[in-house]
């Protein structure tokens, strides 16, 4: 029977290891930090693997673990609860219809996402990167559907508003297509 | 092409790409996209950076590190499941000492010579201290996070936000009303923010969103009201957060309105949700 358990769990659980690490390391941007709290996350799997069903998302079940341990995580290393700036975003600038810079490299790209606030990163990470669905993303989060459309419709904005200040910043020109050629992108 | 035409799928375009939109709504987009080159090229645009950010963040595998990791976990997790012995040592230590206890008393009283020393009073820990400036902040980045962000056209759902709020909540749109002079309610669920489990009502007007918010008390460290009455309203940044305590939950009205504004509001809407809740808390007992 325990063994049942166990053969179950690891297949399973750790069908979706590599993922689950991936954003742990996007998340936390730091790999130590990201395998303990991986690590803490299988464990706490483990230890509720009772009231997993099979046949539910063990994908999202887990992600779902992990965000609440990273969520822990967070609390407890700073005490610090606010995880951006209240400044970061102004209701006015919501609305604002940015275009998508051209001329923008993959550095440029990385930095922009990295100074996203957290739930707008995360949630912008598990649709764009991992590909999970929106419902997934619900559950993994433990928010409404309609939340995850909000972060990420915000994200985006605030990603191509970020992008669009650092390319006029640093003000050159060229059309993708240009910059392709020439290894920018 | 009319513009608020035009406006509409570009709120439509992302959930389209993620094919999320369903498959009349979905036909649409594409039909529009068809015909509008403006909003094609954008969807071009969104298109490129979608597959630029993927590029950015998918990580070289490092296989060693991952294997590592993978060895790590694995050996914790043999170490979590071969806790029986030990637990069973553990069990049976406290079982021998609640003896030994047992019979120490009972000798005790059984000798009343000796002064029997009162028992040992639990001492609970103190639960940690959430300041109050903590818990506004946590609602404004919540209002931030969550309420800003639905789409300028998301309109009022019974059915989504009855099942959204739960059963217990799912009353408080009738208790508190839709319509608050300007603003309607377009939005109410169940969130959670830094571990915090908000029931969330949304209002929209005037440009503006109010969220009310509805969360568990943990002030531990603050005076319980015995009748609250009072709202409290704090300022943060460009954002008010007016509040009532009833000492089991929290109420606090979050906008970005002028301070006269979101005190008028608040007014309105907090007296309705108070009654809610203070008859859910003496339902509860």
């Amino acid at each position: 029977m325990a063994k049942d358990r166990k053969e179950d769990f690891d297949r399973f659980a750790f069908a979706h290891f590599r993922e689950l690490r991936r954003v742990a390391v996007r998340v936390c941007q730091d790999r130590e930090a990201a395998d303990d709290l991986v690590q803490e996350t299988y464990l706490r799997a483990w230890r509720s693997f009772d009231k997993f069903e099979p046949g539910t998302n063990c994908r999202a079940w887990l992600f779902r673990i992990f965000f609440y341990v990273h969520s822990e995580y967070r609390r407890n290393q700073a005490r610090q609860p606010l995880t951006f700036s209240l400044d970061y975003v102004k209701e006015s600038t919501l609305s604002s219809q940015t275009k998508t810079p051209s001329d923008v490299t993959l550095e440029e790209i990385k930095l922009a996402f990295a100074e996203l606030p957290d739930p707008f990163r995360i949630a912008l990470l598990l649709s764009e990167v991992e590909g999970l669905r929106y419902r997934e993303i619900a559950d993994a989060l433990d928010i409404p559907i309609g939340t995850v459309m909000s972060r990420l419709s915000r994200g985006r904005q605030m990603l191509r508003a970020r992008l669009a200040t650092l390319s006029s910043k640093t003000g050159e020109s060229g059309s993708l297509e240009e910059h392709k050629k020439s290894g920018r992108l | 092409m009319g513009d608020s035409d035009c406006q509409d799928i570009r709120e439509l375009l992302d959930p389209y790409l993620d094919n999320e939109l369903l498959v009349e709504t979905s036909q649409s987009v594409l039909d529009h996209l068809g015909l509008c080159p403006d909003c094609a090229a954008e969807s071009e645009r969104r298109i490129e950076l979608r597959r630029l950010l993927k590029k950015a963040l998918t990580l070289e595998v490092d296989r060693d590190s991952e294997n590592i990791s993978r060895r790590r976990i694995e050996t914790a997790l043999e170490e979590e499941r071969r806790p029986r012995r030990r637990a069973k040592i553990v069990w049976g230590a406290l079982a021998a000492s609640l003896l030994l206890v047992l019979g120490l008393t009972y000798w005790r009283i059984g000798n009343p010579s000796k002064p029997v020393n009162p028992p040992a009073v639990y001492m609970p820990p103190s639960p940690p201290q959430v300041l109050i400036a903590e818990v506004d902040r946590d609602a404004v980045a919540n209002h931030q996070i969550c309420a800003l962000g639905y789409p300028p056209n998301w309109t009022f759902d019974r059915q989504r936000v009855a099942r959204d709020l739960t059963p217990a909540f799912a009353p408080l749109v009738d208790a508190i009303g839709r319509d608050h002079a300007a603003y309607k309610l377009i939005e109410g669920h169940i969130c959670s923010y830094q571990q915090r489990q908000y029931t969330h009502l949304i209002f929209r007007g005037n440009g503006h969103t109010v969220s009310v918010f509805i969360e568990p008390d943990d002030l531990s460290g603050k005076p319980k009201p015995s009748h609250p009455r009072e709202i409290d309203q704090t300022s943060l940044t460009a954002y008010q957060v007016a509040s009532v305590d009833t000492g089991r939950h929290r109420i606090s009205v979050v906008s970005d309105l002028p301070s006269v504004e979101n005190l008028a509001i608040a007014k309105q809407l907090v007296p309705a949700t108070l009654s809610f809740i203070q008859k859910l808390e003496h339902e509860e007992g």
